[in-house]
């Protein structure tokens, strides 16, 4: 099903000095995409890399299935960013792309980092969950996530960090926004093996309703064998709070100028971890996915 | 053996066999067994188990006769000793005990919602050979103790109790397990809360490690009423507590609330649900563990609302600590939302004692050990201050104590 | 008449609050509203601004020719009404500089005017908050988030400098300032004030009011306005309490 790809290798020491940036666009009606991508990160480099997705409107369904892959080598860092902002079908949830992402890290080296971010606008049903696998000793892995859904759309999302090195340590943010009647996920595994000593994991994932006809639900497994090693958990759901939306109105925004800067607040935290250029972009993107449902 | 031709063998001895609409459901359930592979990957309910606690205990379907005694005591407080699963009769102006019946089993069977494919489950209404039925009547207010016995090696009880309580009731329900004979208790209590009542209901579980006890409850609220449970468990035997919630009406509320302290190569498994089917409603999970030498834990906790929900509050918390290098713990805090007006959070920590908290302890001149139980001590002891009955709260302490004195 | 408050009553919960209520303001005057705690000041400015909470049960608010019911929180806003809370509210992530700037554009859209561009802003608020002693530091971050008292009270009395407001109403925002912000804040309102705008001020002490000369004093107890006067009256509340007026 191969249809395309890149592989990308940054040798020793090389720190990449700009973004590289892919953009993906399925044009032609009917299809599926499977494209995949290598990057490899040799000792002590240095890439971003970015991802954007755009989609024109088509009635029928269109897949896009591809398949990342990380290797982060000792004292390497590999940071991987995604705006995904495929076609998700209408109001009535015809059309939109299925886009089922598989994407991998290895930090397979001393000190090495892999570090996803995503903001997941599109897609009429989004399953990827972007995983690490922290094997050399104090490697980092993490993960930042923005999931906004709207009308019929679902999104199925989330990471899987699995601590095999000591002193490795995971970092997750979570934001789902869930608008309309679309179903919202954050599904999660962080596990610690028995030689992850001093292994530490931190997860926050928060998820925001606007409109009652839809649903915001997380799933975390959360497995320690070491018992040195120290997870934290923490997750909330709830709506929009109405004393920021009075607060902000008072000031003079209007209802809808007031959630769009409260949401996109709800989400700086992920926004900030975007390359400059992107977070501007991403903030507009938020407030465009916004637009119409709220009132 | 194979589940049917136990079945059939012990068909006799087991509850409600003669009647059909029980004899269908049975049917339903032995085909369940039979086509089920029991994989662990998919049925959470099995995670860790192990299932040589399902096949290879000794079916004695026989339950001795035993007489069990209740002790009326002046304050409105009823004791009683429930020999293997066994309950008298009883009634006065405010309680009545009978035998677990038929009905109930029906309703049940109908009417359980919540996680069809739960074996142990399946497996108490297929056996069942004991069980009572308490219901607390209008407007009073009680309190029960009730000890739990099993008198007989390699006996097996699958037990089915009903607790009921009427409009305006309260209920303080104490019961103890303490069984020391290899043996298993499978029991499955349904309680149900009407308007207006309250129920505290604590389980104080320390068994022996050869006693395997399997207690599962679904609790239902209705307008204004309000089922905490407190599970305590320091049994060295296995334990599953498997605990369910639905608030079905108005401003009710439900906390199921456990600690478990476990060593050796002793395993728990732990599971509460709650589902918000109305307005206004509460809930509390939350679940603390110790975990020392080769132990082994998991707690499943989910919060349900329903679209209609609005004005849910729900809150988890699941703390692990892990005093050895070989212990594990594995917990799923899952939130499942489709009301808008909500207000749900969970968190989840697994760790080793505080560090810094040591540090400071033994800068203050205490032994590592000390200081390491202090912090055991202190991690619990919200849940052990907020216990009103002078004499439980010292039982507990002991326990602990005990549990403490073996920490190294 | 600028503010014209008519036989209010208001309901929240199943609980009356405002009972009957009378109040006009005028152009260019100064009001001031004391009154025991949970006596019901609160809910007037909230209900002036148009919080949604509450249920009117009676009653007619006019604001600058405007049946006040007619327009929701942000065109209240826009029109001139500016309430600086009791409580303000974190709002994490929503960076001040953004918010405020957005908040005075809303504002000049509403009047048909220019919208102020990043720029000429910047520099607005940079004035502003030096007037007010608020280090610019600050205006980085997010709206409330971590602040302390007396600084969520600087920051609000910042935007109502920015807003320009023509009815502001400070809910008790001497409340938590040290003596030198007292004096800072109050210098900052009565720079504000011209013979075109007007401010109901909410306080339980007589001390503001010393910095800030109200043109009348109402006493306010258990919903209803019972007693107007001059400042006479808060040097009576200060000295014998509001027993006398219950
Ligand atoms: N949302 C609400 N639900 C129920 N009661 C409320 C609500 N808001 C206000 N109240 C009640 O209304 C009464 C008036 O409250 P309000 O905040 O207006 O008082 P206040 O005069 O501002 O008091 P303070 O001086 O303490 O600020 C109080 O008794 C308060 O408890
Ligand atoms: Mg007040």
């Amino acid at each position: 099903m191969f249809t395309d790809g890149s592989f990308v290798y940054i040798p020793e020491g090389v720190k990449c000095p700009m973004e590289l940036s892919t953009y993906f666009r399925i044009n032609s009606e009917n299809t599926g995409q499977f494209e995949r991508t290598l990057i490899i990160a040799d000792k002590g480099s240095y890439v971003s890399y970015l991802e954007g997705c755009t989609a024109p409107k088509r009635d029928d369904n269109q897949l896009h299935a591809a398949n990342v892959e990380l290797i982060a080598l000792e004292d390497a860092e590999i940071k991987y960013s995604t705006v995904q902002n495929w076609y998700p079908g209408d109001e009535d949830g015809k059309g939109g792309i299925y886009n089922f992402v598989t994407k991998r890290g290895l930090c397979a080296g001393k000190n090495s980092k892999i570090s996803w971010t995503q903001v997941e606008t599109g897609s009429a049903i989004t399953w990827k969950y972007p995983s690490c696998i922290l094997k050399g000793d104090n490697s980092i892995g993490e993960f930042y996530s923005v999931a906004i859904t709207n009308n019929f759309q679902q999104a199925d999302t989330g990471t899987k960090m699995t601590h095999i090195g000591k002193n490795t340590k995971s970092k997750i943010i979570s934001k789902g926004i869930s608008l309309g009647k679309s179903q919202n996920t954050y599904r999660g595994e962080v596990s610690f093996l028995r030689k992850a000593e001093k292994a530490r994991n931190y997860t926050q994932c928060d998820s925001l309703l606007v409109g009652n006809q839809c649903g915001a639900h997380t799933v975390p497994y959360i497995d320690s064998k070491n018992n040195t090693a120290v997870i934290e958990h923490e997750a909330s759901t709830s709506k929009i709070n109405e004393d920021q939306l009075y607060y902000c109105r008072q000031r003079g925004l209007s209802h809808e100028e007031a959630v769009s800067l409260i949401v996109n607040g709800f989400c700086k935290q992920v926004l900030q971890e975007l390359p400059m250029e992107f977070a501007v972009e991403a903030q507009k993107l938020v407030s465009i996915s916004l637009e119409g449902s709220v009132g | 053996m194979n589940i049917q031709d136990n079945y059939q063998k012990n068909k006799k001895n087991i509850f409600f066999s003669e009647n059909k609409n029980v004899e269908n459901h049975r049917k339903k359930l032995i085909s369940i067994f039979e086509n089920d592979k029991f994989d662990k990957k998919n049925n959470e309910s099995l995670k860790n188990t192990n299932l040589k606690n399902f096949f290879d205990f000794k079916y004695k379907y026989l339950v001795p006769e035993e007489k069990s005694v209740i002790n009326n005591h002046h304050d409105n407080s009823y004791s009683i000793v429930c020999v293997n699963g066994q309950c008298s009769s009883f009634k006065d102006d405010k309680i009545q005990i009978t035998k677990i019946i038929e009905g109930d089993y029906i309703d049940f069977s109908k009417n359980n919602t919540i996680e069809k494919n739960d074996h142990f489950v399946n497996l108490n209404s297929l056996f069942l050979n004991c069980g009572f039925k308490i219901i607390i009547k209008k407007n009073n207010n009680i309190k029960i103790k009730i000890s739990n016995i099993v008198t007989d090696d390699e006996l097996t009880i699958f037990q089915k109790n009903n607790f009921i309580c009427e409009e305006g009731s309260s209920l303080n329900l104490i019961e103890e397990y303490e069984n020391k004979n290899n043996s298993t208790s499978n029991i499955l209590n349904v309680i149900k809360l009407e308007k207006n009542t309250q129920l505290n209901h604590f389980l104080i579980q320390d068994n022996s490690p050869s006693h395997n006890l399997i207690i599962t409850s679904h609790s239902s609220c209705k307008k204004d009423s309000t089922y905490t449970q407190k599970v305590y468990n320091f049994s060295e035997g296995y334990v599953r507590n498997f605990h369910f919630s639905e608030l079905i009406e108005l401003n009710s509320e439900a906390d199921l609330q456990g600690i478990f302290f476990l060593k050796d190569n002793n395993t728990s498994n732990n599971k509460t649900f709650v589902k918000h089917l109305a307005e206004d409603c509460k809930s509390n999970q939350v679940y603390k563990g110790i975990l020392n030498d080769h132990s082994k834990a998991t707690y499943f906790s989910n919060t349900y609302v329903d679209q209609v929900a609005q004005k849910t509050e729900g809150y988890q918390l699941s703390k692990g600590i892990l005093l050895s290098d070989n212990a594990s713990y594995f917990s799923k805090p899952e939130l499942k939302i489709y009301a808008d007006d909500v207000k749900c959070s969970h968190g989840s920590t697994i760790g080793p004692i505080d560090e810094n908290a040591i540090f400071y302890l033994r800068s203050r001149g205490m032994s590592k050990i000390a200081a390491t139980k202090i912090l055991i001590s202190s991690f619990i002891n919200e849940e052990l201050s907020s216990i009103d009955d002078k004499q439980m709260s010292q039982i507990i302490q002991k326990k602990l104590v005990r549990y403490l004195s073996k920490v190294k | 008449m600028f503010l014209e408050i008519k036989d209010l009553s208001v309901k929240i919960e199943n609980k009356n609050i405002l009972k009957s209520l009378n109040l006009n303001i005028n152009k260019g005057e100064v009001h001031a509203i004391m009154g025991p705690n949970g006596s019901g000041k609160s809910t007037l400015a909230n209900v002036l601004a148009g919080k949604e909470d509450y249920e009117i049960l009676n009653g007619k608010i006019n604001f600058k020719d405007n049946d006040l019911f007619d327009l929701n929180i942000e065109e209240r806003a826009q029109e001139g009404m500016f309430l600086a809370f009791q409580y303000p509210v974190e709002i994490p992530g929503v960076n001040i500089t953004p918010f405020l700037h957005s908040a005075i554009n809303s504002k000049r859209k509403r009047m048909n005017e220019d919208e102020i561009d990043n720029l000429s802003f910047a520099k607005l608020l940079k004035s502003k908050a030096s007037d007010l002693g608020i280090n610019i530091d600050m205006l980085k971050r997010s709206v409330n988030v971590g602040f302390s008292g007396g600084e969520k009270k600087r920051y609000e009395i910042l935007q109502m400098s920015i807003l320009n407001p023509d009815l502001a109403i400070l809910d008790e925002t001497d409340s938590g300032l040290d003596i030198d912000a007292l004096k800072i804040v109050t210098d900052g309102v009565n720079k504000l004030k011209t013979k075109d705008n007007s401010f109901l001020i909410i306080t339980h002490y007589q001390k503001l009011l010393d910095y800030i000369k109200p043109d009348y004093v109402h006493v306010m107890v258990n919903g209803s306005i019972v007693k107007s006067g001059g400042s006479e009256i808060a040097a009576e509340i200060e000295k014998e309490g509001f027993q006398k007026f219950q």
